[in-house]
């Protein structure tokens, strides 16, 4: 989840699911988001020198790389904390309760949107629908959803998490 | 090809041609910021906004092209397009787009370096409004951002027009630089530790529409409307790019491209446009000088070409002479070296140095000389290529050198080694090089911005340069100073040479005569390029008027 | 009330309906099998255009006639693209088909790929919807193994390719142009027009995009043919549609109604009516690009025609519904702070025009506005609609221009009061009761 680039650039696992995704499409350059998604879910992050190192593999310029990187808001190009919480803000959500939790949420966990705990555990952002309209407020922590999320079943939920 | 009603009037617009190009091209201006003709189409700026009959919204001028319409749909029974660019409609979209620009854009223009030659300046007060309704903070974003070793971004004024980064990936293919961030956040940059430095990184600059790419080493140095600007060609290779030189006062301030679609489109190197770094503070001096006990003494013109012409004139063997010529020299002063050539050594010696180097595939050529095309044309001798200068004035009695710096980095003992029995050496240059100061005799030239001339390139253009600066007066072009000699020579007793062969003193009086009731006894650029025209037939009748600032093409020059 | 038909929903609820085996034990593939054994790829072609399906991503164009767009020749390299991308606020339809019924999408894209000689196709799924995209990746593989995909397939002849791309979290993808830069491994901006996707998409070679619901009414198509779907509800969007509940309604959720259902069953019949039992205060009638109505307003069928008579269009289907308690400024706040978050940047109208918008309607919220910001706004919404390089401008736009225009007092008053109408002072949540 944390690996530094020297580790994961060293790691063979992670360099054959990179060789593997280069073929996976028509063209190499296709594979771009899935290898900025394999780096980030290994790194939590992805760093310049992974971006550089990918800008390799594709055959694409790193400042390439930086622009893809820093449009997608999944993508991060610095460290977070080791979990990730996105709160929907989308007017469904907002209307089924969502500003509350996230109240709740930042209040709990004594951090603002963007910030990230002192201890390295929490992300806190805001994200625009996560298209389970029906079921708000929902959020997601890393890749799960959790939908109908009240603030005692948030506080249940992050229990799990370490 | 179709046909357009513009505003009234008829265009033709081509098939491959958009409705802005063609409205450009026949003079129909509709302004536009990301558009640039030598990059690809993106509408992202939405200046270009017209509206054509029949569309229910406005579209961008820049991606339209023009279909031809059978001919019972032609509209008014001829046109395939009706199109208004001047509509209360297409201004309040202008004025709408201008708006958004400035929005977050600094509105400091008193103390911006592009005030006065910035597109935002330019439409906002032909389309603008006077006021701001946007009472809110600006955006802020990187400011005196070091892109490149030669340029320096401001992204709030970056109008996010990607021309600078099209360039780089159309043009150079270097890739550089990208948009990051998205929305209104979206700016340009470079990724860490791999600057804009290719080797056409400030074309950069001249296509920002904006203030927000700036040449570093020009950026606030003067107030554009205080530059004047003259034409010439850049002199670092055979390319020739067409350039502007502005100057303040008799400085060179920058060097910019200028258009030339026969020679370099809009672009030119970097390597090219620091010349007018790399000028500056070179030793210069202003007169003729003879040295005497290893000191040089600024002598008269006429006692300096008194002293050199019997010196040098008809006194050596031609296996003891060497005269090294240079592609820096113009048309008009290698027909000027031939008279005296043809005066000094009773022929047309000496060889233009061969210099290369690397080339591109965009503009950069191999040959490292302006003129190494026009000395062909004018059928002169070369070296080998890059040959060692030792070679060339191995044993020599006499070395005349002009406008090469051939002892660069050499001693006089290495200069003695390869040839022990060297009497003279003449040198004429601009800069007092290091190869003038190992002369006996130096005279000072006009440098290429300080006279006027012409140049063929590799392809056989020829183009003009012109004086862009004023030299002092004992500077002059070769052509001048061969004038002068001629005038000397004129009023000179022939037996001043001290010859006793009379029989070349006939040869020199027969030149004499010739070229006396020639115009150019009276000096000047136009009588040489006479000179000049009378050596090339392909422009025997040429006026200086035909020579647009495209120049004209030779087809028997160049590389065919 | 409408009669329920259950086009895209029969297998939902099944058990483990997004199984291959499960869901060809209720009919999966059989339109497959039956275009690639019975049909020619003409006649496929002609029974979706004579069905009038409609795209259901929010433009509503004919998907039959936009496929005809393609090159006709056998040869060239074709690319069909399913737009997965769910992202629009209050569209959560597609979710439901992907987690629970991926085959109906993967045959409606197979058979497509036959009616056009299509290469291969790509599965642009959002970047957020991680389930969904392991449980298509499996429907994929699954597919492969039974030969639906892949050379040759069921011995047709033809070859066809699936591809699953992921994307990275940006609305602005579900724009076709976007989404084929995306999955280009690119910045996901809209490409400007011409030259178009049906000539130059995907790499530069000639692409179709069409939605997850659009896909999976293709199967029914050809299993009882275009005329018969064709006649099914309303005329201008003919066949059923998946229409989402969401906001203040008492039974949130997906529902797949015939699109001539009226506004008023949708939310009283299907919904259960108002949360809170409060009263109506407006509604957004399909995804929150497209104009808002009023309380007065939902006597329409949930078509072109009847949703065109308010000002307002069937968009992707996602109807949010907004009580008495909502601050009507408040929900713009939110609906423009997501396109200002969402405009990739690269057009000056909605890179700047949506910041601007949402300062000012930001200000008015905040009790900070000055008379004359709604004209302002207004004139700002001009000069976005209609003259940006994609739809996301107009997006922007049409929920702007339609709440100041139908709520104008409650804005005037914000700007005047510098507070909120009394009665939004406590807005209705789940939380409430």
């Amino acid at each position: 989840m944390t690996k530094s680039s020297n580790e994961l650039l060293s790691d063979r696992e992670f360099l054959r699911k990179i060789e593997k995704l280069k073929k996976l499409y028509p063209e190499e350059k296709s594979a771009l988001l899935a290898m900025l998604h394999l780096c980030q879910s290994e790194m939590g992050y992805i760093s310049l020198e992974i971006q550089e190192f990918i800008a390799k593999e594709l055959k694409l310029s790193p400042a390439h790389i930086k622009g893809v990187v820093t449009f997608y808001e999944m993508f991060f190009d610095k460290p977070k904390g080791r979990n990730l919480i996105q709160v929907c803000r989308t007017l469904p959500c907002m209307l089924a309760g969502g500003e509350i939790l996230f109240e709740h949420i930042s209040t709990k966990l004594g951090i603002k949107e963007g910030q990230t705990t002192s201890d390295g555990k929490w992300t806190l952002m805001t994200v625009e629908c996560l298209a389970c309209c029906d079921k708000g407020p929902a959020i997601m922590i890393n890749d799960t959803l959790y939908t109908r999320v009240s603030p005692r079943e948030f506080d249940e939920i992050i229990k799990d998490y370490r | 090809m179709a046909l357009v009603w513009i505003d009234g009037k008829e265009i033709v617009v081509e098939k491959n041609e958009t409705l802005l190009q063609a409205a450009l091209r026949e003079g129909i201006y509709i302004p536009y910021y990301c558009y640039h003709p030598s990059l690809s189409i993106v509408g992202q700026c939405r200046m270009c906004l017209v509206k054509i009959e029949g569309m229910p919204k406005l579209m961008t001028a820049c991606n339209t092209y023009v279909p031809e319409l059978p001919k019972e749909k032609k509209i008014d029974g001829k046109y395939d397009m009706k199109v208004y660019t001047r509509t209360e409609e297409v201004k309040e979209a202008r004025r709408g787009i201008l708006e958004f620009l400035l929005l977050n854009h600094p509105l400091d223009c008193p103390i911006c370096d592009q005030a006065g030659e910035c597109q935002l300046q330019i439409y906002s007060y032909e389309y603008g409004n006077a006021r701001s309704d946007f009472r809110f903070e600006k955006l802020h974003f990187p400011k005196r951002v070091e892109l490149g070793e030669h340029i320096v971004y401001d992204a709030e004024r970056c109008i996010k027009c990607t021309r600078c980064i099209r360039f780089c990936n159309e043009i150079t293919k270097t890739q550089e630089l990208t948009l990051i961030d998205r929305g209104a956040n979206t700016y340009v940059d470079t990724f860490e530790g791999k600057k804009l430095n290719n080797p056409y990184s400030v074309c950069t600059v001249d296509i920002c529409p904006v203030g927000a790419l700036t040449f570093k080493e020009f950026r606030f140095k003067e107030r554009v409307w205080f530059l004047q600007g003259s034409n010439s060609v850049c002199p670092e290779c055979s390319r020739n790019c067409a350039i502007r030189v502005d100057t303040y006062k008799g400085e060179i301030m920058r060097i910019v491209p200028r258009f030339n679609p026969e020679v370099n489109n809009y672009f030119m190197c970097d390597f090219g446009r620091l010349l007018s770094e790399r000028i500056k503070n070179k030793e210069l001096r202003n007169s003729p000088a003879i040295k005497e006990n290893g000191a040089f003494k600024v002598k008269s013109e006429k006692e300096f070409y008194t002293t050199l012409l019997s010196k040098i004139t008809r006194k050596y063997n031609s296996n003891e002479v060497s005269v090294i010529l240079s592609g820096r020299m113009t048309n008009e002063e290698i027909e000027a070296y031939k008279v005296f050539s043809l005066i000094v050594f009773g022929e047309v010696v000496g060889e233009f140095l061969y210099v290369t180097g690397d080339e591109d595939k965009i503009l950069i050529k191999k040959e490292k000389r302006a003129n190494y095309f026009g000395a062909k044309t004018l059928k002169m001798k070369f070296t080998k290529e890059n040959e060692d200068v030792t070679h060339l004035i191995k044993n020599k009695k006499l070395v005349v050198i002009i406008r090469e710096n051939v002892f660069k980095g050499k001693k006089e003992e290495d200069i003695k080694k390869n040839a022990p029995s060297l009497e003279t050496v003449v040198t004429f240059d601009t800069f007092f090089t290091e190869t003038a100061q190992l002369s006996d005799f130096y005279v000072p030239l006009a440098g290429w911005f300080e006279m006027e001339g012409t140049v063929i390139n590799f392809n056989g253009q020829l183009q003009k340069i012109s004086k862009c600066i004023t030299p002092p007066k004992g500077r002059k072009p070769f052509y001048d100073v061969v004038s002068t000699v001629l005038t000397i020579l004129k009023d000179m007793d022939t037996s001043d040479f001290k010859s006793e062969k009379t029989k070349e003193i006939e040869s020199i009086k027969k030149v004499l005569e010739e070229f006396k009731n020639r115009e150019v006894m009276n000096k000047g650029f136009y009588p040489w390029f006479k000179e000049v025209k009378n050596a090339i037939p392909e422009i025997k009748n040429l006026s200086l008027k035909d020579l647009t600032s495209f120049g004209i093409f030779l087809k028997e020059s160049g590389n065919g | 009330m409408a009669e329920v038909e259950k086009i895209l929903t029969s297998r939902i609820g099944t058990k483990s309906s997004s199984d291959i085996d499960s869901a060809m034990q209720n009919g999966a593939y059989e339109a497959l099998i039956k275009a690639l054994t019975k049909m020619t790829p003409e006649q496929v072609l002609n029974e979706v255009k004579t069905a009038n399906l409609k795209g259901r991503g929010g433009a509503g164009f004919p998907a039959g006639i936009k496929l005809s767009f393609l090159p006709k020749d056998k040869k060239s390299i074709k690319y069909l693209v399913c737009n997965a991308d769910e992202s629009e606020p209050g569209t959560f339809k597609d979710r439901l088909l992907i987690e629970n019924d991926p085959h109906r999408i993967l045959e409606g894209i197979i058979i497509a790929a036959y009616a056009v000689n299509a290469t291969s196709g790509f599965i642009y799924i959002r970047g957020e919807m991680a389930s969904g995209a392991k449980i298509l990746e499996k429907a994929i593989s699954q597919a492969y193994e039974r030969h639906f995909l892949g050379k040759n397939i069921m011995g047709s002849g033809l070859d066809f390719d699936i591809y699953l791309v992921r994307g990275a979290g940006a609305y602005i993808c579900g724009e076709e142009t976007a989404l084929m830069n995306s999955i280009e491994g690119k910045r996901g901006e809209p490409r400007t027009k011409p030259p178009f996707p049906a000539n130059y998409g995907v790499y530069g070679k000639p692409s179709n995009v069409n939605n997850v619901e659009t896909y999976a009414n293709i199967p029914t198509i050809i299993e009882k043919g275009g005329s018969w779907y064709s006649k099914i509800g309303s005329q201008d969007t003919p066949g059923t549609r998946l229409f989402g509940l969401s906001g203040h309604i008492k039974k949130p959720g997906i529902y797949e109604l015939k699109s001539n259902v009226t506004l008023r069953e949708l939310i009283y019949d299907f919904g259960g009516g108002i949360l809170g039992d409060k009263k109506l205060k407006a509604v957004i009638p399909g995804g929150s690009s497209v104009p808002v109505l009023k309380a007065d307003e939902i006597n329409v069928t949930m078509d072109i025609q009847g949703l065109k008579k308010v000002g307002s269009m069937p968009g992707s289907g996602g109807v949010i519904v907004l009580n008495e308690t909502v601050c009507i400024v408040k929900a713009l706040l939110n609906l423009i702070t997501f396109y200002e978050r969402e405009s990739c940047g690269q057009c000056t109208p909605c890179r700047e025009g949506t910041h601007f918008l949402r300062l000012l309607i930001e200000n008015i919220e905040k009790g900070e506005g000055v008379e004359g910001d709604c004209e302002k706004i207004l004139s700002i919404c001009k000069n976005i609609m209609g003259r940006t390089i994609c739809p996301l401008g107009d997006a922007a736009v049409m929920p702007v221009e339609s709440f100041i225009k139908k709520f104008r007092d409650e804005f005037e008053f914000h700007i005047k009061e510098k507070r909120c109408l009394p009665e939004t002072f406590k807005m209705t949540t789940i939380f409430s009761e």
